[in-house]
């Protein structure tokens, strides 16, 4: 419980620091808009044309995007400084987390926030918003509790790929441009209905690069479409769980390659 | 006063050197080539489940749609405005100073090292080619002249390319801050150029827009020419002369701004 207080407390001090730079604020805000503005503008002029997406009306496209937008920013706000992982290990920066008495992943994580997930949560609110009011998905509270942690479930999945990723940095002190690659996936491929992508390819995102579990999975079981699925329902209304078994396994993988850290200057 | 022939050994040695620098970053090259061959998967993936099983849309089939989007994104690799990263870079470090000071002109200058560092993409891209093939869809020009109208209309997207890059570039001499709107202009371009939809596909308040926007000429006009969509006389007359234009417009706005903006410049540390 200390050791969440604190992580919390050092978060909130990576995020006010990082709100001093206001034209920056601004301007990444309108970046991340910008990329996913495209992405969705191309989803929303091509189903506007085509009416469906292997039986995916452009509302439940929207749906499964806005989700995937949010789930992202989750992930940002968990697992956000992954990316310059690469370049504190190489520096010996890292050294710091060493020295206090708290988890050094936890401390890694929390230094700062990339101001990119208020873009993100931004426009992924806004879709999920307009597709909810599009197909008038009748909640209960069953179903917001399963949104809610699903959200969190999606987000702990994205973000352990990140770490099992980052994790090798400590022997090999490059995983930069494979986490931006992985990056990549998730941001091309989360979105869509994997039913699209072939069954090969459904079961690689579902089992080895989990992207289905970000917003795919859950989308089916929110919008009753676990009929398209290849893998069994239950992995549906399992994702919350599969997020934390795979935050489990990305947490002590990390800590073992921890191990191998040589700092810098030897 | 030195005569642009007397400046031409200068600009291929920063071109030059240019390039070598490209060319040494391989593992980000790669990882630019990676990006954009998963997004020519992807948009195959979500076309072909758009088109479902009719053979054609609009008069468009479903092959020749694919080869269109392939060789728009792979395109778009060229087009990428690197100078506007160097510029900003050279401002921070107020390294600017040094540059302007230099006896040839800035804007030459970096007109030739944005030529340099797209010949390092070069065989990026072609190395891209066989793999855009298999991920997407690539089919051979519509002829012979296509060939060469196609590579003529390159061309001229190129250097509309890079005088919005140079235009982007001097906004950094007012706010010290140009990559947003670089990164911002890297999506514009794929959306309204047509390298996502072809822009028949759009409703007509966005293809109103994407019509009057430089993006069109930058991409979807010289692909349009490869696969033959362009190809009688008078339309082809009609694309060229959209794309001199955009060409001599960008460069008299560059040539205006760059008038204000050596007054403003910030000279850091300076």
């Amino acid at each position: 419980m200390a050791q969440l207080a604190s992580a919390l407390a050092l978060w909130t001090a990576g995020f006010r620091s990082t709100l001093q730079y206001r034209t920056d604020t601004f301007i990444v805000i309108a970046m991340a808009l910008a990329f996913q503005g495209t992405g969705f503008a191309f989803v929303w002029v091509l189903l506007s044309r085509f009416e469906s997406l292997a039986g995916w009306t452009l509302g439940q496209v929207a749906f499964l995007y806005g989700l995937r937008l949010i789930v992202h920013a989750a992930a940002g706000v968990l697992t956000g400084p992954i990316f310059s992982l690469e370049s504190q290990v190489r520096s010996g920066d890292f050294d710091r987390y060493l020295l206090r008495p708290l988890s050094p992943l936890v401390q890694f994580m929390t230094q700062r926030v990339e101001i990119s997930i208020l873009g993100d949560l931004l426009g992924g609110v806004a879709i999920f918003a307009v597709a909810n009011q599009a197909i008038g998905l009748a909640w209960t509270p069953i179903s917001v509790l399963y949104l809610c942690l699903a959200v969190l479930g999606g987000a702990l999945v994205e973000g352990s790929v990140r770490i099992l990723i980052g994790a090798a940095t400590f022997r090999t002190l490059s995983s930069q441009s494979l986490v931006f690659l992985a990056d990549s996936v998730f941001s091309n491929f989360a979105n869509y209905p994997l039913s699209i992508f072939g069954t090969i390819l459904q079961y690689v995102f579902t089992f080895i690069l989990p992207l289905a579990f970000v917003a795919y999975l859950p989308a089916t079981a929110l919008l009753d479409k676990t009929a398209d699925l290849q893998v069994s329902p239950a992995f549906a209304f399992a994702a919350p769980l599969v997020g934390l078994a795979w935050a489990f396994v990305a947490a002590v993988v990390f800590n073992h390659e921890l191990k191998h850290y040589q700092s810098a200057g030897h | 006063m030195v005569g642009i022939a007397d400046q031409l050994p200068a600009y291929s040695k920063l071109a030059r050197l240019e390039l070598k620098t490209t060319l040494s970053y391989r593992s980000s090259l790669v990882g630019g080539l990676v990006v954009v061959l998963l997004r020519i998967a992807l948009l195959k993936a979500v076309w072909t489940a758009a088109y479902a099983d009719r053979p054609s849309v609009d008069g468009v089939a479903l092959p020749d749609l694919l080869t269109f989007i392939t060789l728009a994104n792979l395109q778009l690799v060229l087009m990428r405005p690197m100078l506007v990263w160097y510029i900003q870079q050279r401002i921070h470090e107020g390294k600017i100073a040094l540059d302007l000071v230099r006896p040839v002109p800035l804007l030459g200058q970096l007109f030739a090292q944005q030529v340099g560092a797209t010949a390092g993409l070069v065989p990026l891209v072609l190395l891209g080619v066989p793999l855009a093939f298999v991920l997407g869809n690539l089919a051979g020009p519509a002829s012979p002249g296509a060939t060469l109208a196609y590579l003529a209309s390159l061309a001229l997207a190129y250097l509309i390319s890079v005088l919005i890059g140079l235009l982007m570039g001097l906004v950094a001499f007012w706010t010290v801050q140009s990559l947003g709107v670089g990164v911002i202009y890297e999506f514009a371009i794929q959306f309204f150029g047509g390298a996502l939809i072809p822009l028949m596909f759009f409703p007509p308040v966005l293809r109103g827009l994407a019509d009057v926007l430089p993006f069109r000429s930058q991409v979807s006009i010289p692909v349009s020419i490869y696969t033959g969509a362009i190809s009688r006389p008078a339309d082809l007359a009609g694309a060229f002369a959209l794309q001199l234009f955009w060409v001599v417009a960008l460069a008299l706005v560059v040539g205006w701004v760059w008038r204000y903006a050596q007054r403003v410049v910030t000279v850091q540390g300076g």
